[in-house]
C-alpha cells in the first residue's frame, strides 16, 4: 500500500507560497521547461504503468477469453472449481474484519492524536508508522514468532487464549483475523500519517469557531473533523479493498512455514490463480480468476467513490 | 520431502531466502556422463543436501561440461519445479539454460511433472539398462504408465523406531509390537500408566504416508493413467483409523521439526515411532537442535504387519533424479543420473549421502556405518533392510499433493480434538476433488 505523501494536504505556509506565485506570472521559458520536465517525470511512470500494469491486464484479458475451451469456458471452469468459493469466502471474511477494524482504529487514533501537542503527536505517528516499514514477507516472519507459543514474547497471551502450539494458533478459523492483524499492523501507521495531514488541513478558524460556539473535543471530532476527512477515509477504503482482495504473500509464507499444516496453497483467490497457472499450467483459468478479482475490485471502488462522493469538488 | 530436519527458525530462514542460487560450472566430458565439452553444458539442478554429491562428481569427473544450479529441491512441495517447468513450457526450453537433470525432494512428483499437462520427463529406460534400474528400490514412485520417469536416490521406507531404554522401563519382558493392534494396545497402556509418553506423532502432513500407505489403504491408488481408486470405506483404511483413534492420546501432534518438539524434548518422550529410515538419525540425536535421547538408545524394528496380514510399509520422502524430456543430451543426462544413484563413492559413503541408498548394491556399505550409531546394530540393520524391500506400490505418485491435502484437512480437525476416523471421509473427498480437477476419473471400488 503506497500512500502518496505529496497529496497529503498542503500546509498553511504552502498556501501562502502558492498565493505569491499566482500574483506574478512566471517567465514563459520557465513554464515551458517545467512542462517538459513534467512530461519527463510522468513518462517514466506511464512507461512502467504500460509495461507492468496495463500490459499484463490486456494479456490476462486475452488469456481469460482464449484457450481450448472457447469463449467463457475459463470462467465456467473457475466458477466450478471446488477451491473458488472457499478462496473468496476466506478473503471476504478477512476483509470484513480488516477494513472495519482498520477504519475504526485509524480514525479513532488520528482524532485522538490530533488533540495532543504537536511533539507528542509526532512521536506517536512515528511509532505507529514503524511496522509499515516492513515489507509483507518480513512482517509475516515477525508474526511467525509472535504466533508460536513456544517462541513468542506474548506466549502467555496465546496460552491464555488456549493456544499451546503453532498449529493450534493458526487453525483455519483463526486465519482471517490473523491476516487482518498483520495488515493493520503494517498498514495502519501509514494511514494515520495521511489522515493526520488531512486533519491539519482543516482551517484553524473553523475549529476556533466551533470552540467559541461551545463544542467540546468529542463534538468537534465527530461533527467537524470527521466529516471533513470523509474523503480520505473513502480513499483509504478504496485502496485497501483493492490490495486486500489480492492477498497472497501472508498466507503463502505462513503456509510454507507451517509446512502445509492448515493453510492450503489456494487459500485466497490470488493464490488459487497462481496455483492453477504455476502448478497445473492452467494459465487461462488463472487469468479468468484474476479478471474476476479485477472486476470485483473495480465495482467496489466505483461504489465507494460514488457513495463517498470522492471526486466531487466542495 | 527428503529431509525435514529444521527448526522454526531454520524454516523461517528458508522461507526468507528465495533459494535459487546458481553455482559455477566446470568443464569437459567424461566417460560416465559424456556431456559435450563443446556446446551447451548439461544443466543440473540439485538441492543443498546434494552438494556433497556434486563435489564428489566434480572430483571424479574433472572437466565435465556441467552447469550446476542449486535450488530449493522443491522442499516440502514448495512448487518450484512446477512453476519453473510451466514457464519453460510457455517460453520454450533452451539447451544450456533450462534443466536437463533435476533432483527433487518430493517423492510423488515424477507423477506430476511426467504426466499431463506437463509431460516434461524423459523415459530413462531407454538409456539406463534394466539390470541397473531394477536394483533401485522404491520405484513405485518412478515407474509410471509403463515408463521409468525417475530413479530413486534413497530408500525412505518406514520402520518402527523404538527407544530401548523407555521400552524396557515401561514394557518389561515384552517385545515391541509387530501388528497395528498391538501397537494401539501399547498406546492405550501408555495413556493409562505413563501419560505424557508417546507411541508416535500424528497430525503432520506426511502421516498419510505413515499410517495409510503403511496399511495398504486404497485412497490414493492409480489404477489407470488417469484413473484413481479412492476408497476410504476399505477396511484397510477404516481399521487403521479406528486403531489410531483408540490410542489418540498416545500421539503427539507436534511435528519433529518444530520448536515445540525441541523445546518440550518430545523426542525423549517417544517410546516408539513409526518413521522413515532417515528419521532415526535426524530426530533422535541428543544435540541441541534435536533434544533427543541419543541415537544409541534407538533400535529399528520391522514396521507393523498390515491389518490385512500383508508385510508392507509406507515411505516418507526420499529424493528422485529425473531427466527432462526437452534435454538435447538425454544420454549424458541419464548417465549422470545413473552415476549419482549407483556410485559407491556417493551412495556407499555415509559422509556423502544421508539416507539409505535406494540402489540395493550400495546398501551394505552404507548400513555398515550404522554400527555404533544405533542400539543393537545387527537387528537394526536387518529391520531396515527388510522394510526397504516392503514399500507398498499401491500408493501412487500423482499430480496433487496428498501431504498438502492431509495437512489442510486432517490436521486442523485433530488439533481441534477430532478423530482420524471422522477426518478420513473428508480427506478422501478432498483427494477426489483434487484428482477430478486435475482431469482424473475417480472411482471408489
Amino acid at each position: 500500500m503506497s500512500v502518496p505523501s505529496a497529496t497529503a494536504v498542503p500546509s498553511g505556509r504552502a498556501s501562502v507560497r502558492r498565493g505569491d506565485r499566482a500574483g506574478g506570472a512566471p517567465p514563459r521559458s520557465a513554464s515551458g521547461n517545467s512542462r517538459v520536465a513534467g512530461y519527463l517525470f510522468v513518462a517514466l511512470y506511464v512507461a512502467l504503468l504500460l509495461l507492468l500494469g496495463i500490459g499484463p491486464v490486456v494479456y490476462a484479458i486475452y488469456l481469460a477469453f482464449s484457450g481450448p475451451g472457447g469463449f467463457g469456458a475459463n470462467f465456467t471452469a473457475a466458477f466450478n472449481d471446488y477451491r473458488f468459493l472457499p478462496a473468496f469466502e476466506h478473503v471476504l471474511e478477512y476483509m470484513a474484519i480488516w477494513l472495519v477494524s482498520q477504519t475504526i482504529l485509524v480514525v479513532g487514533l488520528v482524532l485522538m492524536l490530533h488533540t495532543l501537542s504537536r511533539r507528542i503527536g509526532a512521536i506517536f505517528r512515528f511509532l505507529f508508522y514503524i511496522p509499515g516499514a516492513l515489507a509483507g514477507a518480513a512482517s509475516v516472519i515477525v508474526w511467525l514468532f509472535m504466533l508460536d507459543p513456544t517462541a513468542s514474547p506474548f506466549a502467555f497471551v496465546l496460552h491464555w487464549l488456549g493456544y499451546n502450539s503453532f498449529d493450534n494458533t493458526i487453525s483455519p478459523g483463526n486465519l482471517p483475523p490473523i491476516f487482518a492483524m498483520m495488515a493493520i499492523w503494517t498498514g495502519a501507521g501509514g494511514w494515520i500519517v495521511v489522515m493526520y495531514g488531512a486533519l491539519n488541513n482543516i482551517p484553524t478558524e473553523l475549529l476556533e469557531a466551533a470552540e467559541i460556539d461551545g463544542s467540546n473535543g468529542f463534538q468537534t471530532a465527530m461533527r467537524i473533523k470527521l466529516p471533513l476527512i470523509r474523503k480520505w477515509i473513502v480513499y483509504m477504503l478504496v485502496l485497501s479493498f483493492a490490495g486486500g482482495t489480492q492477498l497472497f504473500v501472508e498466507p503463502t509464507v505462513l503456509g510454507q512455514a507451517a509446512m502445509g499444516v492448515g493453510i492450503s496453497k489456494y487459500w485466497s483467490p490470488n493464490m488459487l490463480g497462481w496455483f492453477l497457472a504455476s502448478q497445473y499450467n492452467q494459465f487461462n483459468e488463472a487469468a479468468a480468476i484474476s479478471l474476476v478479482l479485477l472486476v470485483f475490485g473495480l465495482v467496489i471502488a466505483a461504489l465507494l467513490v460514488w457513495r463517498g462522493r470522492l471526486f466531487e469538488v466542495d | 520431502m527428503l529431509w525435514r530436519g529444521r527448526s522454526l527458525r531454520a524454516r523461517v530462514a528458508l522461507v526468507a531466502l528465495v533459494a535459487l542460487t546458481a553455482s559455477g560450472g566446470s568443464a569437459v566430458g567424461v566417460s560416465a556422463a559424456s556431456a559435450k565439452a563443446k556446446g551447451a553444458p548439461l544443466v543440473v539442478w540439485y538441492d543443498a543436501a546434494r552438494a556433497a554429491y556434486v563435489k564428489e562428481y566434480q572430483q571424479t569427473h574433472p572437466g565435465a561440461n556441467i552447469k550446476w544450479v542449486l535450488y530449493s529441491g522443491d522442499n516440502n512441495g514448495d512448487g518450484t519445479l512446477q512453476s519453473k517447468f510451466a514457464l519453460y513450457n510457455r517460453v520454450g526450453w533452451k539447451a544450456g539454460v533450462s534443466p536437463d537433470v533435476v533432483f527433487d525432494e518430493e517423492n510423488y512428483e515424477a507423477g506430476w511433472l511426467g504426466k499431463a499437462p506437463f509431460n516434461d520427463l524423459a523415459d530413462l529406460s531407454a538409456y539406463i539398462p534394466k539390470s541397473v534400474w531394477s536394483k533401485d528400490q522404491g520405484l513405485g514412485d518412478c515407474l509410471i504408465d509403463g515408463k521409468l520417469l525417475c530413479l530413486r536416490n534413497d530408500n525412505a521406507a518406514n520402520v518402527l523406531w523404538v527407544n530401548t531404554d523407555l521400552w524396557h522401563q515401561f514394557f518389561p519382558g515384552q517385545n515391541p509390537p509387530t501388528t497395528w493392534a498391538q501397537y494401539a494396545a501399547d498406546g492405550q497402556s501408555l495413556i493409562k500408566n505413563h501419560p505424557g509418553y508417546y507411541i508416535g506423532e500424528f497430525g503432520q502432513p506426511w502421516d498419510a504416508e505413515t499410517y495409510l500407505w503403511g496399511n495398504e489403504c486404497p485412497i490414493n491408488q492409480a489404477v489407470g493413467p488417469t484413473t484413481l481408486l479412492d476408497n476410504p470405506s476399505s477396511p484397510n483404511c477404516t481399521t487403521i483409523a479406528h486403531l489410531i483413534d483408540s490410542a489418540l492420546g498416545a500421539f503427539t501432534h507436534d511435528g519433529p521439526f518444530t520448536t515445540a518438539w525441541v523445546q518440550n524434548k518430545t523426542a525423549q518422550k517417544m517410546v516408539m515411532d513409526i518413521g522413515a529410515i532417515w528419521q532415526g538419525g535426524a530426530i533422535y540425536p541428543n544435540t541441541s537442535g534435536s533434544n533427543g535421547p541419543g541415537t544409541n538408545v534407538m533400535e529399528a524394528y520391522p514396521p507393523p504387519v498390515a491389518t490385512n496380514g500383508a508385510h508392507v510399509t509406507g515411505s516418507i520422502g526420499g529424493g528422485l533424479w529425473m531427466v527432462t524430456s526437452h534435454s538435447t543430451q538425454p544420454k549424458a543426462a541419464a548417465a549422470l543420473v545413473q552415476y549419482m544413484v549407483t556410485s559407491p563413492k556417493i551412495q556407499g559413503d555415509p559422509k556423502v549421502t544421508q539416507g539409505l541408498p535406494a540402489y540395493a548394491p550400495d546398501q551394505d556399505a552404507w548400513l555398515a556405518s550404522l554400527k555404533g550409531v544405533f542400539a543393537n546394530p545387527t537387528a537394526t540393520i536387518a529391520a531396515i533392510k527388510q522394510a526397504a524391500g516392503e514399500i507398498w506400490t499401491g500408493w501412487s505418485p500423482v499430480p496433487w499433493s496428498v501431504e498438502s491435502i492431509f495437512g489442510n484437512t486432517v490436521t486442523p480437525g485433530l488439533v481441534a480434538g477430532g478423530t482420524f476416523s471422522s477426518a478420513l471421509t473428508t480427506l478422501a473427498a478432498n483427494i477426489k476433488s483434487a484428482a477430478q480437477s486435475a482431469g482424473w476419473q475417480v472411482r471408489s471400488k
